[in-house]
């Protein structure tokens, strides 16, 4: 633990000064805001390669920020890895749903939690505490601020297992704002402590964001090695996340929203993709594929279709890196509003008004179906398995979404990934039927049973001998 | 010292007598390798290669045997892809070159002609092809070849098996042929090398070792070797004829059917846009005769022959498909049509930076291309042209500069053409998705 030194506070208070609120001390800082940091544990389920529906446990602890008097817990969207719909990958086969979701406060009390919901741009997923009646606990209220780089602030977080999930405070100073694609702030050289979602607080006492941990840069590890830097705090600011506390996204397998989406796949226009087609704009998006039903098929948008405007504001996006820019500006959208893109086409220009769809849900989120016996778990096909393997949208059967080892299915041949298309010489239409069928067949205690199945652009026959 | 010498004599003895019991079996060996060595050479082409698609040389060794008095030698076709120059050294020593005759991909054979106007000796050498339909499992078999590049080098073994498939290759790599499986040592360089039996007849082309195994060596059955052979010698080429269809072996199909006497060939897939799918035939289907030739795949071991009678089809002809479809018996015309890719050497679009080839099935199924158009990027060189346009390996190129792209025919003049242009759009197919990627000659102009 580190020990601040007088002097520090000195020249913070001089600092602070300057300003119009009352600087406070680290003491008085940790002394207020203290209660409202709780430590939040639960189990993640690691889906075994041995057996079906068997889940190795790993317990996980995260800071958690009680942000309503009713046990609204703020966390880290980490704590929920199973991603929610096609535009938001980083979920394995592997992860199963947390569970156990329990919230000890600064007073020692410990209550139990559910999993609400989490929103993967901001990084926050939110737990709700089963309190009893008529109790209330302290929280925080965020104020959206911006910081210029030199801005002294306080992280309040918790110390790891080996210092027993104790509180601690450190004084850093604001080292760089970065602006695109999303607005952040960076601390440099600094180890987060508790993984993500440490309180930021500025001197006089506002709590303006939350820190993000390098375990949600996991994704990104894959794109360059040298570019990861655990030894960096990133900052989300509370502008991102006050409308999420105000209305907390809720996700279950049923009541899935997905955010608002086009429906494409796209390319930067470049100087040199805008020189050949003489594009009237220094900057764009090109289309390269529409997926099937989607706001973009139903407008006419068509692939070599260049975006050169949104909602009248012009795209500067000249590179890949630039392409969040026009991601982030459709997610701010509702699903169901409409946006007007103006498109250069072919030497004209045509404007188009595009009704935002919810994206589909993503597979980790789809209904399923698990044979133990036979050693295989299937999920229904969702929109977003076909986008991906070039299938027609119509197209019946079931997803293979896990095989286990030595298992019939194993043994037979049958992959993850794969799509069931027929059962026994029999359609299969969806999950619910493919169940019937299956609980139809196996009580006849068959010698062999037989898939169709698609795998990628090949098909073939799998045939399963049941133990 | 006597004792000493009583125990030499006697181990002298000892050898004397092991000699003479193996004295007719060595007199075989001696025999058999007296009647191939000499038509064993050792091949050591210079080839191209494309390292980060920048145009190199580079030396490889292989083998091969000679099996004509006008200098064709069979090897591998591994061994001479992308060969430039062929540089052979017969058994006693002379170097002279040869000439790439042709070569099959599929079946992994090719044959070379030596310049016999650069011969000194009087007379050529030539070993004898023997039948490998009448190899046995346990008999004897030497494998003659320039092992890691140690010319003339002989080892020996037994044929392990006769029908050994590689499930794990698929239908894509020696999808027509099973092989020889033999425990005689065989290493890199071996490759193109003779299998032969104790009659000094070869049985074999060693094509393949396994790494990190012992005595495991591969070859390819002659019979079939000599089939091609004969093709390349007489056409240059060997032309195949597709229908579109994946087989699957009939063993589990007879089992969940309950039909222990079934015969025929299961269905797996149809291509789409192939004769199959035009012919009706379906996924599911048994195939039960191919014009009058009963089909029969019990187990997988028995896919290639079939799938060799497919290919083996005359190209533009109908046939007749004698087709199971859950108990009713169909017949069906289908009309086979020329393998639609076709191998042919690199090309380096240098202005640009990059090689490309026609398509193969490979890149075809990966890239989920919708048709049999385009070439693929085989290699880029880092900084150049393509490069910074952001092309990349298996890239499939569908279009230039607005002209539609089919196979490498088209590609070249209008490469040739655009190659100077300071900007080239490029349409490229990447998993089924179309990309614009411009060409720009320099990134600052000189």
């Amino acid at each position: 633990m580190m020990t601040i030194r007088p002097y520090t506070f000195v020249l913070l208070f001089l600092i602070v000064v300057a300003g119009y609120t009352a600087p406070k001390t680290a003491a008085e800082i940790y002394q207020q805001f203290r209660p409202i940091l709780c430590h939040v544990t639960y189990y993640q389920n690691v889906a075994m390669h041995s057996k079906i529906g068997s889940y190795m446990k790993i317990k996980q602890h995260r800071n958690g920020i009680l942000v309503n008097d009713r046990g609204l817990v703020m966390v880290s969207s980490d704590v929920y890895p199973l991603s929610l719909d096609i535009m938001t990958g980083g979920a394995s086969f592997f992860s199963g749903e947390p569970t156990d979701f329990e919230v000890e406060l600064s007073t020692g009390k410990k209550y139990k939690a559910s999993f609400v919901g989490k929103d993967d741009q901001a990084g926050v997923a939110f737990l709700q505490m089963e309190l009893p009646p008529n109790t209330t606990v302290p929280f925080i209220t965020f104020q959206p601020d911006t910081l210029a780089p030199g801005t002294p602030v306080f992280v309040l977080e918790l110390l790891t297992s080996r210092y027993q999930f104790q509180p601690a405070i450190q004084a850093f100073q604001i080292n760089a704002r970065i602006d695109k694609p999303n607005l952040r702030y960076i601390i440099t050289n600094a180890q987060p402590q508790l993984s993500s979602c440490g309180l930021v607080l500025t001197a006089d006492g506002h709590a303006i964001g939350i820190t993000r941990g390098a375990s949600l840069d996991n994704a990104l590890l894959s794109e360059g090695l040298d570019e990861y830097r655990p030894d960096y705090i990133e900052i989300i600011p509370a502008g991102e996340f006050i409308p999420l506390i105000q209305h907390p996204p809720v996700i279950s397998r049923k009541t899935f929203r997905g955010r608002a989406w086009l429906g494409i796949i796209m390319q930067a226009l470049t100087p040199e993709l805008k020189t050949v087609w003489k594009v009237p704009a220094d900057g764009g998006v090109v289309i390269n594929k529409i997926y099937e039903k989607s706001p973009a098929q139903a407008a006419g948008l068509k692939p070599g279709d260049v975006i050169i405007a949104l909602n009248g504001e012009q795209l500067p996006i000249t590179k890949s890196e630039d392409l969040d820019i026009f991601r982030n500006r459709i997610l701010q959208q509702q699903p169901g509003s409409t946006v007007t893109l103006k498109i250069f086409r072919k030497g004209k220009i045509l404007t188009k008004t595009v009704r935002l769809a919810a994206a589909p849900r993503s597979i980790d989120l789809a209904e399923k179906y698990q044979l133990p016996e036979l050693g295989f778990e299937v999920r229904e096909l969702t929109p977003g398995v076909l986008y991906e393997n070039d299938l027609p949208l119509n197209t019946k059967g079931v997803y293979v979404y896990r095989v286990d080892r030595a298992s019939p299915a194993g043994l037979g041949g049958l992959d993850i990934g794969e799509i069931i298309l027929q059962v026994n010489g029999r359609p299969v239409e969806n999950i619910a039927q493919f169940r019937a069928e299956m609980t139809a067949i196996l009580k006849q205690n068959p010698r062999k049973i037989v898939f169709f199945v698609r795998d990628g652009r090949d098909t073939r026959f799998v045939f399963i001998t049941p133990r | 010292m006597k004792k000493l010498a009583v125990i030499f004599l006697l181990s002298g003895l000892l050898s004397v007598t092991a000699q003479q019991a193996g004295s007719h079996f060595q007199q075989e060996i001696y025999q058999a390798r007296d009647k191939v060595l000499p038509a064993l050479v050792h091949i050591q082409p210079i080839i191209s290669v494309y390292t980060s698609g920048e145009k190199q040389h580079t030396t490889v060794t292989g083998s091969g045997v000679i099996f004509s008095p006008k200098g064709y030698v069979l090897t591998n076709h591994h061994v001479v892809e992308n060969a430039e120059k062929v540089w052979c050294t017969l058994s006693n020593k002379e170097r002279i070159t040869a000439r790439v005759v042709g070569s099959d991909p599929e079946t992994d054979i090719a044959v070379i002609q030596l310049n016999l106007e650069e011969l000194k000796a009087d007379s050529l050498p030539y070993a004898r092809l023997g039948n490998s339909d009448s190899l046995q499992v346990g008999q004897l078999v030497l494998a003659l070849g320039s092992p890691l590049g140690l010319s003339r080098s002989v080892s020996m073994g037994v044929v392990s098996s006769i029908d050994r498939y590689f499930p794990g290759s698929g239908s894509k790599i020696s999808p027509y042929n099973l092989w020889i499986q033999t425990d005689a040592a065989i290493n890199p360089g071996n490759s193109g090398g003779p299998l032969i039996n104790l009659n000094g007849e070869v049985i074999g082309i060693n094509a393949r070792g396994v790494f990190l195994a012992e005595n495991l060596g591969f070859a390819i059955p002659i019979n079939l070797a000599r089939e091609i052979a004969t093709k390349i010698i007489q056409k240059k080429n060997v032309k195949r004829a597709w229908v579109g269809l994946e087989f699957q072996e009939i063993h589990d199909f007879k089992e969940y059917l309950g039909k222990p006497d079934f015969r025929g060939v299961l269905v797996a897939e149809v291509f789409p846009r192939s004769p199959a799918q035009a012919a009706g035939i379906q996924p599911g289907d048994v195939l039960l005769k191919l014009n009058n030739h009963p089909l029969h795949a019990e187990y997988e071991e028995n896919l290639p022959a079939i799938r060799k009678l497919f290919a083996d089809l005359p190209i533009g002809t109908p046939a007749t498909l004698t087709v199971w479809r859950n108990g009713k018996i169909l017949r069906k015309k289908i009309t086979p049509i020329e393998e639609p890719f076709h191998t042919s050497t690199e090309f380096e679009a240098t202005a640009w930076g990059m090689v490309v080839n026609n398509l193969n099935w490979d890149v075809y199924q990966a890239e989920r291309l919708p048709d049999f158009n385009g070439v693929y990027v085989v290699g880029v060189k880092t900084g150049e042209p393509a490069d910074r346009a952001d092309i990349s390996t298996n890239d499939v190129i569908r279009s230039v500069d607005g002209r539609p792209i089919h196979n490498l025919d088209d590609f070249k003049p209008v490469y040739q053409t655009v190659k100077n242009k300071p900007l080239v759009l490029l349409e490229v197919m990447n998993r089924g998705i179309i990309y614009y990627k411009v060409i720009k000659l320099s990134e600052t102009p000189n």
